[in-house]
């Protein structure tokens, strides 16, 4: 008799805990979901009004003639095949003052030589402080043909730590942190420097649209002709991006709260990064780490500092074509978010580190950190729950609606932004076929993100330790995420 | 008929046009460039006898091509005569500092451009005018 | 059960984007198709008849056949203008001749009234070249246009044909569509200039701070004294910034030796727009007598001000660059000392 009463009082604590994570696993979705919608429509209206500012009124009165010079900073490991081209692209950029800084990493290949000989290299002088943990710099070289260029040799250290000797060297107002195999378009500086110049001591940093060059002809280092891939994985990587930087990006810029800026190209004042100390070493998403670094320090320091982002195509990248390539890139993406949630969760919820402590850590939180646990829990319990009768259809049929319907609107209503405002496709097919690409997305691909996204919490978890030193090998292709 | 080979860079594609017709109707080759690198590369190929050069060109622009020409051991002879709607006395010195031969502004009198470029490339390469209207 | 509304709603909800998205979706992608479509057959006429002016430039005989289409009229006018902006002399007559034969001015100027405002704009743009009394009233009538790229395009096609245009007429439309702070209005105020002299001199007295700027920048173009009188006091009096910092900046330009001391007082300006321009100009000038306020301003509280303070310091000869050196040794500044050096160096 007691036992029944034991074992209906079991049955019926374990119904209330499974509808409640049924609710649970439902609101988080209902919460994406408005999410993304809220992105979409900020992201409109911020495309919409940039139109309508195309002639911008007083900026080319007070600097006409003037632009802030600014060094790019391409950290290459193992570059050998690509370099020359990529360094020549980069110095044959539209802007009227600029240096390339290209910091040899401790290739094993030819890289170093590539660049001597490419350029006629010759070892020069150059006066800095060493202002950030970087490893020792074995040599400067320099080309009197391209006095733009100077080419930086140093141990193997990881991109962190190359660009960490990059700002050190760079002697520029502004650095543009970027990767060696990023293809820039030709205007990228003018660009998404259009912020700084607007309103220079507010901006701390400014990012740009980056693309999945798969499918597009790539000649010396710039994108001739833009295509379309015919591997789903590629076709699905672009949607990704178009979704993650119109929409995304944009709308966190809307609201105040950019927690990334890609480490294909991003542009920062440089006095704001020697402050900070540079990059953290041995992070696996730097890029990430320092934007939340530099909220928290000018928050902590009691400045006003704003991140901006610009719509347009900056760069252009190379995207995993193969599931092992693209699980690798998401595993280390999900760890290197998580990493720097927690290490910077102390800000999170705090009113006075503003939009960023607030809007964009409960951001990341539902997105990044909860999000793939839920979301996978749900594609398992939602249907156990309704086949054993706990959920009703109409709960369960909202449920599948939110997970696989909701999504196609977002991704496709990016799409027709895109058509809409930049219109970067040159053929209408590509239209349709990147339709179908963001629907088909929902049905597997997205799935196996979230596996992937939760093999990376794992991992994680599991050791915060062994692979933070194994991961540093090379970082050709590495983050860029969208 | 074997007139000179003239290369005529400029990116407006109407204007290049209007220079090749201007050109091959009094008999001259003409190969056209769409932007410095090309023309680089065109001159790297073949050796021109003259080049008409826009000054503003996206990318590597008609100063820096000329500059890269100067500088060349095989190039620094071909006569250049550079073709630009900035046609302001600074401008003009520019250009004649960079090391062009000639400078002429837009709009441009054809007549005046071909009078121009026979006295730079001399009589004897001066193209055979039987074949042209 | 009790949530069963909403639930439906979000069913339905989700369903309706995606619905909407995809037919938005398919909607821009047949718009597309028909641009397309539309831009290829124009592009493919364009070039025969591209292939018929040349023809018509060997041959003048080969120019009687009989009048074009409303399309082909259109295409022509595009193909012809563009050629006549890059070629004089002979060849120009003949292409004017190709056109008088060809296109019919009337309705292109009826056009000019009633087409859509992209056309509108596109015809103004392409009649800078003729030379009929009617399409100069056209034009002018086209600068009261509600349309402020039509007005430009008109302004612009009207100066190219050589007619005078009056600044003073022409400001109030402009300013009416906010259109001031335009750079094509910077360059028809400076194309203007010459004619304008005394509207200029009138401008500088105006309310609106964008007009006086406008005006400060086409009188610097062509500096006369009374013009410099002027500006020096706009530079010390004025209550807007922008007019400041545009006069100090045009004064600069105009290596007004007289404005050294306007300029090195613009130097503790309130604004740093106008402190930036000021040690912009006080290098242009090479005023020694800037030295020591220059100096104070590689300090200044805004980053514009002290890279150009630095600057100005590079170019007042060696006492400026030993000025700088001896401030190369502060860590706050030596990383823009170093860059201003070096800037000098290259």
């Amino acid at each position: 008799m007691n036992l029944t009463l034991l074992h209906d009082l079991a049955f019926d604590i374990g119904i209330v805990i499974a509808v409640t994570v049924g609710w649970l696993i439902f609101v988080n979705g209902v919460l994406l979901n408005a999410l993304y919608s809220l992105q979409l429509v900020l992201a409109w209206r911020a495309l919409r009004r940039r139109r309508a500012a195309r002639t911008p009124l007083s900026a080319w009165w007070r600097f006409s003639e003037q632009t802030v010079p600014i060094s790019l900073l391409a950290p290459a490991y193992n570059e050998e095949a690509t370099i020359v081209d990529s360094v020549r692209s980069m110095l044959a950029l539209n802007y009227p003052f600029f240096e390339v800084v290209v910091i040899n990493d401790g290739s094993r290949d030819g890289t170093l030589a590539a660049l001597i000989e490419g350029f006629g290299l010759a070892p020069v002088k150059r006066a800095f402080q060493e202002h950030l943990a970087h490893k020792p710099i074995i040599a400067t070289y320099g080309s009197a043909r391209f006095p733009r260029l100077i080419v930086i040799d140093k141990p193997n250290g990881g991109k962190a730590d190359a660009l960490n000797a990059g700002i050190d060297v760079a002697g520029s107002p502004l650095v543009c942190a970027m990767d060696a195999d990023s293809l820039l378009e030709s205007d990228s500086l003018p660009r998404a420097v259009q912020p700084f110049i607007e309103d220079f001591d507010n901006v701390v940093a400014c990012g740009g649209s980056i693309r999945v060059v798969n499918g597009s002809d790539v000649r010396h280092g710039r994108v001739t002709r833009i295509g379309m891939p015919h591997d789903l994985l590629s076709l699905f990587q672009i949607v990704e991006y178009l979704r993650a930087f119109l929409i995304g990006r944009l709308a966190w810029s809307e609201m105040g709260a950019m927690m990334l800026i890609s480490g294909a190209f991003g542009i920062f004042k440089r006095q704001v990064m020697l402050e900070v100390g540079g990059y953290t070493l041995n992070t696996v998403g730097e890029d990430m780490e320092i934007i939340v670094k530099i909220h928290r320090h000018l928050a902590e320091t009691g400045r006003h500092g704003e991140m901006r982002f610009v719509p347009e195509p900056v760069c252009w990248t190379e995207a995993p074509r193969t599931l092992k390539g693209l699980a690798g890139q998401r595993r280390r993406w999900q760890r290197g978010s998580l990493e720097t949630f927690f290490r910077h969760r102390a800000i999170m919820g705090r009113g006075e580190y503003g939009l960023p402590g607030t809007v964009g850590y409960i951001h990341v939180l539902i997105t990044d950190v909860i999000g793939p646990p839920l979301e996978a829990l749900g594609y398992i319990f939602m249907p156990l729950l309704y086949v054993v009768g706990i959920l009703n259809l109409d709960f369960f049929m909202a449920y599948l609606a939110l997970t696989f319907v909701f999504g196609v609107g977002i991704s496709v209503g990016s799409l027709a932004l895109e058509e809409i405002e930049m219109r970067r496709y040159p053929k209408p097919s590509y239209l349709l076929v990147l339709m179908l690409a963001a629907i088909l997305e929902n049905f597997g691909y997205r799935q196996l993100n979230t596996l992937w996204r939760i093999q990376g919490w794992w991992q994680y978890v599991r050791g915060h330790t062994d692979w933070a030193t194994a991961a540093r090998v090379g970082f050709g292709t590495k983050p860029k995420r969208p | 008929m074997s007139g000179a080979r003239i290369l005529v860079a400029d990116d407006d594609e109407v204007l290049r046009r209007l220079v090749t017709h201007v050109l091959t109707r009094e008999g001259y080759q003409v190969v056209a460039a769409g932007n410095g690198e090309e023309v680089l590369q065109h001159v790297m190929a073949r050796r021109p006898d003259a080049i008409i050069l826009d000054a503003m060109m996206p990318g590597i622009d008609g100063l820096e091509v000329l500059h890269a020409l100067r500088q060349g051991e095989t190039t620094k002879d071909i006569p250049v005569i550079m073709l630009s709607a900035r046609s302001q006395e600074r401008d003009v010195v520019r250009g004649f500092d960079f090391g062009a031969n000639d400078y002429l502004g837009k709009p441009f009198k054809p007549g005046e451009l071909l009078v121009r470029l026979k006295r730079l490339i001399g009589a004897d390469s001066t193209p055979d005018r039987d074949g042209a209207a | 059960m009790e949530g069963a509304a909403l639930f439906r709603f979000i069913l339905q909800a989700s369903v309706a984007l995606a619905l909407a998205a995809i037919a938005s979706l398919l909607l821009l992608f047949v718009r597309r198709l028909v641009i397309m479509r539309i831009d290829r057959a124009n592009a493919e006429r364009r070039r025969e008849l591209e292939e018929m002016v040349y023809g018509a430039l060997e041959d003048p005989a080969a120019l009687t056949s009989g009048r074009l289409g409303a399309r082909d009229q259109r295409l022509l006018l595009a193909v012809v203008s563009e050629m006549l902006r890059g070629v004089d002399g002979e060849m120009r007559d003949q292409l004017k001749a190709i056109l008088a034969l060809h296109i019919d001015l009337d309705r292109l100027m009826g056009d000019l009234r009633n087409a859509i405002p992209a056309d509108r704009a596109k015809i103004a743009f392409r009649l800078f070249w003729s030379d009929s009394p009617a399409v100069h009233d056209a034009l002018r009538a086209a600068l009261d246009d509600s349309e402020p790229e039509v007005v430009l395009a008109a302004a612009n096609a009207l100066l190219a044909t050589g007619q005078s245009i009056s600044l003073l007429a022409l400001v109030p439309k402009l300013e009416s569509r906010s259109m001031l702070g335009n750079r094509a209005v910077r360059d028809l105020f400076r194309r203007l200039a010459p004619d304008n002299a005394s509207a200029l001199f009138t401008f500088l007295d105006d309310p609106n701070p964008a007009v006086v700027v406008l005006a400060i920048d086409a009188l610097a173009r062509a500096p006369s004294s009374p013009a410099l009188r002027r500006l020096r006091a706009a530079a010390q009096t004025h209550l807007a910034v922008d007019v400041r910092a545009a006069a100090i900046r045009s004064l600069g330009l105009a290596q007004d030796q007289q404005a050294a001391g306007v300029i090195t007082a613009a130097l503790s300006d309130p604004a740093w727009e106008v402190r930036a321009q000021a040690a912009i100009a006080a290098g242009r000038i090479g005023d020694a007598g800037a030295l020591s306020q220059l100096k104070k301003r590689v300090g200044d509280a805004n980053w514009w001000v002290r890279l150009r303070a630095a600057q100005a310091l590079a170019k007042l000869g060696a006492e400026g660059i030993a000025a700088l050196e001896a401030l190369a040794g502060d860590e706050q500044l030596n990383q823009l000392v170093d860059f201003v050096l070096s800037e000098r160096g290259a």
